[in-house]
Parts: C-alpha cells; structure tokens; sequence
C-alpha cells in the first residue's frame, strides 16, 4: 500500500499533526456520513457511526499496518460500527431506525418510486441490504466495494446480481429492465 | 406502475448520500480524545518510570531476601535435627557421635589490627541438669537440651590503659549469679604493665560478658573451647548409684547379721568403709562437674598497646586533610557495601527477576498484541 495517497497525511496526524486528519475529512467525511445513513438508515445514527469511527482512527493512528489502503481501513470500520449501531438500535423497544428516513433523503432520489425502492432494500436480508448500499455508493467503485468487504470482485458482483434480483422481484411485474 | 432500471440505480444511491454540509465530526472526536493524549508519556517520562519500578522493585527483593534467608537457614537447621533423630538408631552414627561430643570443640581467631567478629556462643546449661541413663529417650532424641558443656573462653586485649581495662574487667562480674574472680594478676609498670584475669561467669551469660569485654579494648584474639561432658556425667550417675545400691545392701547385711563372729562384722564395716569413701568421692566428682557446667571460664589477657598514637595534625588545613581521608574512606567503604548489596540482589533474587521478567514480556506481548489489532479492522462480515 506504498502508493496510498492517504497514508502520508495518517502518519503525519500520528506524529501530531491535527492538520493532516482535517484533511483526510474532507476527502472523506461527507461520503461516510452518507454511507452510514444507508447502513443504518438514521441521520442521528449515522453521526454518531462516523464519529465513533473517528475516534478509532485517532486512537490507532499511530498502530496503523498498512495492510490496506486507509480509505478501506476507514470504510471497515464504519461499517462494522454502523452494523453494530443498527442492530442496538433494533433491540430497542422503541424503533428509531425510519424515524425520520421520510426526511433524510434528498430531493434528487425523490419521489414515490424513490420511497418504494428504499423501503424494497430494508425488506431484503442484511447481507444483499450492505451489497447494495455499498456498491452503488458513489465514493466507491466495485473494486473498492469488493476490498473493504474483503471478497473478490467476481464475488462481489455474483452478489450483487443476487441483490438485485431479489429487489427486482421485491418491487414485482413493475420493474422495466 | 412501472420502475425501470435507471430510477432503481438512482434510488440505491440516493440511500448512501448525504446531502448535508460535512459535520466536522473529526474535530468533535479529536476532542474527545485528546484527555486520552494528554496522559500519554513522554520518552524521558517513560524511561524514568521504568527506572523507578526497577528500583521499587531492587527495594522490595533486597528487602525480602534476607527474611528468605533466615527462614531457609531455620529450614536447614530442623531438616538437619530431624536427620540426626532418624540416624540415632544406627549404632556406628551413635558411636561416631558419641566421639564428637567428647572431642572438645574449639573456635580460634588471630587478629592482625581488626577487630574480630563477635562468637556468640550459645549458652550452656546454666543449671547442673542431670540427664536421664544412656537408654534415655529423651537425651536420644533431643540430645541438645541436656547437653552439659564446660565453655572456656580466652580473650586478648590490647590498650594504652592496662590498669583501668583491667578495673572495668573485674566490674562487668556478676555476683548476684555467683559469678567471681578465680583469680588476677597485674604485673609491670608503667609501659609494661599486663594483667591476666580468671572470670567465672555463669554459664548463659558468657555472650553478653564476652561482649562487654570486647568494648573495653582493642581485642587482639579471641578463642573459646566447649567440652561435651554429658556422657562422662551419665557415667558418674550411674555409678554413685550402684554403689549407694551396695552400700544400703551393705548396711542391710550388717544389720541382719549381728551374731555373726566378729571378723566377718569387721570384714563387713571395712566393705561398707571403702563404698562410703568411693561415693563421697563421686559425688564431689559430680559436685566439681556441674560447678564447671553452670560456671564458664573466662580468661583475660590484657596487654599494653605499644604502637605509636597517630600524629594529630595541627590547624584547620590537618584537620580539614584528616577529615576528607575520613571521608574518602567511607566512602570507599559504603561503595563497596553498595555493590554488594547489587550483587545479592541480582544474584540472589534471580527467581524474582526470572518471574519480573516473564510478567513484564506477557504483559509487553498482551499491549502489541493489542496495538496490533487496534492497527487492523476485519472485513465486515457477510
């Protein structure tokens, strides 16, 4: 991972430079903050997803291998955080997680076809949900995608084909291929 | 109504997009975990804790090592009574024993200008006890309760005032416990005065009276003798006992036989004449072994310091010369007590630095392990 463009400004916030993780935000924040909203479907939650991630990050700065690139180092741990962010959140009694999910998309998805193919996906199993949230995110290409869920691209797309078969038939005679 | 391809693509991306200006969330974590930081340690600070603990911890093992020590050597000392009680019943042990006992033991020092560790002897019977006979169990099994020894102790003095050491020599007696001077001589004048003391000093407080002789003067030697007695004491007993036996028989017979004819009354009278005198003599035989039991021997010799007084130096520039000899001396001194304190520490708590030291790797191990899974995240799983 020598060609990591992320990995010099890491190493340079471990050494102490706040500077270097400001700047790692701003490549990164706006895209994980939307990325943890389509995990875990919550604005709330998805802050506090990211921040969590955050403080991970600060905490082993310095500890980082480099057996990744940092941007897939950074996505794992989010997701992972989110994952488990959702699920406490499931065991809850009260359900927060579509509390505001009316709310939290923008107007560019909108619409009713919008709403019906997002509450298609949340009816999916988990795993397809995280295959399709993360491969049609836009701060990843496929190959990204495939890295941080550790699995080969072939895989990655196998099963996003199954995904999306399976929301293809969850949305019923409607669809248009 | 139908959804196409195209609004299914737009739909799942408008799931993972954000549409709000970005949060500074990084600021908001590095805030919170700069408390965390800030009780980081420094190289230097990590190096001087570090310097700490392991003096902490030279403090502790010096510390415990000598109570380590002690109760080893406590240990070694009852593992070696329950030895010889187990070997007892082997009669060449017994004999073999027997001839150390009767072999007196002695302790000799020579002295050439320091002062010679102090013997503490362990005290005598201070009573004439009289152990069981031979087939005794309790003089077998624990032969050193009983044991009547005769300690003699001889002891060289040397001092530039003969006469008043040999005062203070006569004062250090106790004549509440029957202690007192066998006999004194002082002989010489002036420069070549000497004076030879015979202490009798109770048997239990031989230690404490050789100790104070030691503070009067310069000791020059110093030796001290114990003569195991028990054996020729049982001997005696049982003797005196036989021949008390015959003599009541004696008595019994004479009694008994009164018509007899007049030489063999006569011949009678002679018998129980010679047994009368062998028991007087036993019993002041006995008499003069338990005195030389509860009373120990002290010989004192106390002879004239010849060598020369080292010359005083004059003025502040002498005195300020001897005192940084002085100095120089102790601390020479307190070095060389210093690496030998080091040196027992090392050495003798090895076992501690062994254990320190597979703590300190498994506790070293248990953080990078820790480190290193903080450095890594596992893909999520699917």
């Amino acid at each position: 991972m020598a060609d990591d463009p992320d990995l010099p400004l890491l190493q340079r916030f471990a050494k102490g430079d706040n500077a270097a993780l400001g700047e790692l935000a701003r490549r990164y924040e706006q895209p994980l903050l939307g990325l943890a909203l389509g995990i875990v479907n919550n604005r709330e939650l998805a802050r506090d997803a990211v921040q969590d991630m955050w403080v991970r990050v600060i905490r082993a700065a310095a500890s980082f291998q480099a057996q990744s690139s940092v941007r897939t180092w950074m996505y794992r741990i989010l997701i992972n955080r989110a994952i488990t962010l959702r699920q406490a959140a499931a065991r809850k009694p009260v359900a927060v997680l579509d509390a505001d999910a009316g709310a939290m998309h923008p107007p560019h998805g909108a619409g009713e076809d919008a709403e019906r193919i997002r509450a298609a996906v949340r009816e999916l199993p988990e795993n397809q949900q995280l295959i399709l949230v993360l491969s049609y995110h836009e701060g990843l290409t496929h190959e990204a995608a495939a890295e941080v869920l550790g699995i080969p691209l072939g895989t990655l797309k196998s099963r996003l084909h199954a995904a999306l078969t399976a929301l293809r038939a969850r949305l019923g005679a409607e669809v248009v291929a | 109504m139908t959804i196409d391809q195209g609004k299914i693509d737009t739909g799942l991306a408008s799931m993972s997009a954000w549409s709000e200006a970005p949060a500074g969330l990084w600021q908001a974590a590095l805030e919170s975990t700069r408390p965390v930081r800030r009780h980081r340690l420094s190289r230097p600070a990590k190096i001087a804790s570090a310097a700490g603990v392991l003096v902490l911890l030279v403090m502790v093992v010096g510390a415990i090592l000598p109570s380590l020590g002690k109760a080893r050597a406590s240990a070694r000392s009852i593992r070696g009574d329950m030895t010889v009680d187990a070997q007892v019943s082997s009669p060449s042990v017994m004999a073999k024993a027997e001839q150390r006992n009767r072999a007196p033991s002695t302790v000799a020092m020579g002295y050439a200008g320091e002062p010679p560790p102090s013997m503490d002897l362990p005290p005598a019977s201070a009573a004439p006890v009289v152990p069981g006979a031979r087939g005794n169990p309790q003089v077998e099994t624990n032969p050193a309760a009983d044991r009547m020894v005769i300690r003699k102790a001889t002891i060289e003095l040397k001092t530039r005032d003969v006469r008043g050491v040999f005062v203070k020599s006569a004062q250090v007696l106790s004549e509440a416990q029957g202690e007192y001077i066998e006999s004194s001589t002082l002989s010489g004048e002036g420069e070549n005065t000497q004076g030879t003391l015979t202490l009798r000093v109770s048997a239990a407080r031989l230690s404490a009276l050789l100790n104070s002789l030691r503070g009067l003067a310069e000791v020059t030697s110093e030796n001290a003798t114990g003569e195991d007695i028990t054996d020729q004491f049982v001997d005696l007993e049982a003797r005196l006992r036989n021949e008390q036996r015959v003599e009541t028989e004696l008595l019994d017979l004479l009694a008994s036989r009164k018509e007899a004819p007049l030489r063999e009354v006569l011949e009678l009278r002679d018998s129980i004449s010679r047994v009368r005198e062998s028991i007087e003599r036993m019993a002041a035989q006995k008499e003069r072994l338990s005195r030389l039991v509860s009373l120990a021997t002290v010989l004192v010799i106390i002879r004239p310091d010849s060598t020369k007084p080292a010359p005083i130096p004059d003025g502040l520039g002498g005195y300020f010369m001897k005192q940084l000899r002085a100095s120089w001396q102790s601390s020479l001194t307190f070095l060389a007590d210093s690496i030998a304190f080091l040196l027992r520490v090392l050495v003798g708590g090895a076992v501690f630095w062994v254990a320190a030291a597979v703590v300190i790797a498994a506790i070293l191990m248990a953080r990078r392990r820790a480190i290193r899974r903080l450095g890594r995240e596992p893909a999520p799983a699917l």
